[in-house]
């Protein structure tokens, strides 16, 4: 009776219902607006600079991949070294991140013991605090211990994500006790329980996480420009907006650039066509539970 | 009878001690390279300091400047406008996006838009003010060249907000929709389907039962959205500069790179610390708000 009623209803309705049309204009409109900028980066990048001048958002008229060449040998490879850079920093902050973000999230869920209001307290006070407040006193601290211009600096100072350590204690609370408990009567450790038990049950919270801390990672501009002055250190996002060429500091290689852009947002753009659910995870992860 | 208690009480100390283990690694590091640079600050704040030499205590003289200071009041306002401006177009624009993916009739369509509407996200911030840069520019600019015009985006101080706030637009729209969408679904089905036999029209459901149903979502994204606003740095400074925007469009954080890099250390941790006094209002504004609503 029910689906006969739903079946009726959606075969009265118009296929071309007028509603049904603006809505997929609108939405059509929205992400042409969304895509654009990235064409006009992808199809910019193999323009050549005096063509930008006059045809700066078609299609290349003349196609070259001459932009790619010149921004692989700028200054003797050194985009691609700072590319390697970034890839290297992000992943191995955001394995840190995890491991000891889980392990405490772990501790905070499955445990009592003395001081555990105390400490997660604090930890939530944290939060508030905007990263900018650290720039300033860990630039003299760093300076003082010789970090500054290294790869540790970039690095070690984000181990300890207290989002991360949050997400991961609120996905925990959801794992049975008694599923821990029947493992350590039959006698498994402390250890052999995170490692065997919680970590593999967390997998799909900590790979939404790891997108998360892995991208802001990527995306981050002020903290390198602030602790990093060697070009050998910087990551990629640093050098892109300072590229220039044969000491010429008046005009920018519009060319140059957007070839680099494109060279930045590929890669992301593959991983997320492959992995869009996981992005989109992590998109809410942290909102709208709260 | 002692064998057996033996391994329990191990047991039982291990299980102590275990938590802390646990803990360890993280409390570490949050000590060292969260609580003592937060402590520090406070003392750095109250010192003149090149970030050579020694430091000079000077008490509230930093924060005194820098109030009476016309640069980080314009900042402040800079970066207010920038707020306002690209959080209220993104805020209906997402929403109202999300409500038409959410729509029947689009369940097949989704697929298509949500990566596409998503897509501005997964570009990394940097190269997209690169790329508004170009699209902006005066010669090079793709707006200018589909008008024909070669208005000064980039240089005119009254019209250098619009390529930020354009960015800002683009870029947030994605998120807030997909934050909007994933609230969308605990609205049950059948209190829409309840409304349609009741002869309410899309509109009247819009209005009279997504948007109440949907207030603690725009609450929370509305203080989540503000928070992250006030931290606003290289968007603005990109697109406008190659490294710090000129004062009149600089966001309020341009307040601590500029005094880092102009060597006044103390006074770029009294602005860091206005900034934590600005966040801690908007979030104690955030308590207050659910609370009222319990």
């Amino acid at each position: 009776m029910e689906q006969t009623r739903k079946l009726e209803h959606n075969t009265r309705r118009h296929p071309l219902h007028t509603g049904t049309v603006c809505m997929h204009l609108c939405l059509a409109f929205c992400s042409l607006i969304a895509v654009f900028p990235v064409f006009i980066m992808i199809s910019g990048s193999f323009k050549p600079i005096t063509e930008l001048f006059v045809n700066s958002w078609g299609l290349p008229k003349e196609f070259t991949l001459d932009n790619y060449a010149r921004l692989l040998n700028y200054n003797s490879g050194m985009i691609l070294h700072a590319f390697l850079n970034s890839v290297f920093i992000s992943i191995s902050t955001t394995i840190l991140q995890l491991i000891i973000a889980s392990m405490a999230g772990f501790a905070f869920s499955k445990y009592t013991f003395r001081g555990k209001k105390f400490l997660f307290m604090m930890f939530l006070l944290t939060m508030m605090v905007p990263g900018e407040l650290l720039l300033t006193p860990q630039f003299v601290i760093f300076s003082r211990l010789g970090w500054l211009n290294s790869y540790r600096v970039q690095i070690i100072p984000a181990i300890a994500n207290t989002f991360a350590m949050f997400m991961c204690r609120q996905f925990m609370d959801s794992i049975p006790n008694e599923m821990l408990e029947a493992a350590r009567v039959d006698g498994a450790g402390h250890w052999r329980i995170y490692t065997q038990m919680i970590l593999p049950t967390s997998v799909p919270t900590l790979g939404a996480l790891g997108i998360l801390q892995f991208l802001s990672k990527w995306n981050d501009y002020l903290y390198p420009r602030i602790m990093i002055t060697k070009v050998q250190f910087k990551p990629i996002m640093v050098i892109l907006p300072t590229l220039t060429e044969g000491g010429d500091t008046s005009g920018t290689p519009y060319d140059l650039i957007l070839a680099g852009c494109t060279l930045v947002v590929i890669p992301m753009l593959i991983v997320f066509f492959c992995l869009q659910d996981k992005f989109l995870d992590s998109v809410t992860l942290g909102s709208v539970k709260g | 009878m002692t064998q057996t208690l033996k391994p329990r009480k191990r047991n039982r100390s291990q299980r102590q001690i275990a938590p802390y283990l646990f803990i360890l690694p993280f409390l570490l590091s949050f000590l060292a390279f969260f609580l003592i640079p937060v402590v520090y600050s406070v003392v750095i704040s109250l010192m003149k300091y090149k970030g050579y030499g020694t430091m000079r205590y000077v008490g509230f003289d930093n924060y005194r400047r820098l109030l009476t200071y016309g640069a980080m009041w314009n900042s402040l306002l800079n970066t207010l406008q920038y707020f306002v401006f690209a959080m209220i177009p993104v805020m209906i624009v997402s929403f109202l996006l999300a409500v038409m993916v959410r729509s029947r009739v689009m369940s097949r369509y989704q697929k298509i838009y949500k990566p596409l509407i998503f897509l501005p996200q997964v570009c990394a911030v940097v190269a997209s003010a690169l790329v508004f840069k170009v699209i902006f520019g005066t010669n090079v600019g793709a707006i200018n060249q589909v008008l024909g015009t070669s208005i000064n985006f980039l240089g005119d101080t009254k019209l250098m907000k619009l390529p930020v706030i354009t960015m800002l637009i683009w870029r947030n729209t994605g998120w807030y929709f997909i934050i909007f969408l994933s609230g969308l679904t605990t609205i049950s089905e059948d209190l829409t389907e309840a409304a349609k036999i009741d002869g309410a029209n899309s509109v009247q459901t819009l209005f009279r039962i997504t948007i109440p149903v949907m207030k603690p979502i725009f609450k929370l994204t509305f203080i989540t959205y503000a928070i992250g606003a006030f931290k606003l740095y290289t968007e603005p400074n990109l697109i406008l500069s190659k490294d710090e925007a000129p004062l009149a469009v600089a966001p309020f954080v341009n307040m601590i790179t500029t005094n880092i890099n102009g060597g006044n250390l103390g006074m770029a941790c009294a602005a860091g610390w206005i900034l934590v006094v600005l966040i801690m209002f908007l979030t104690i504004m955030q308590m207050g708000m659910f609370k009222e609503e319990q």
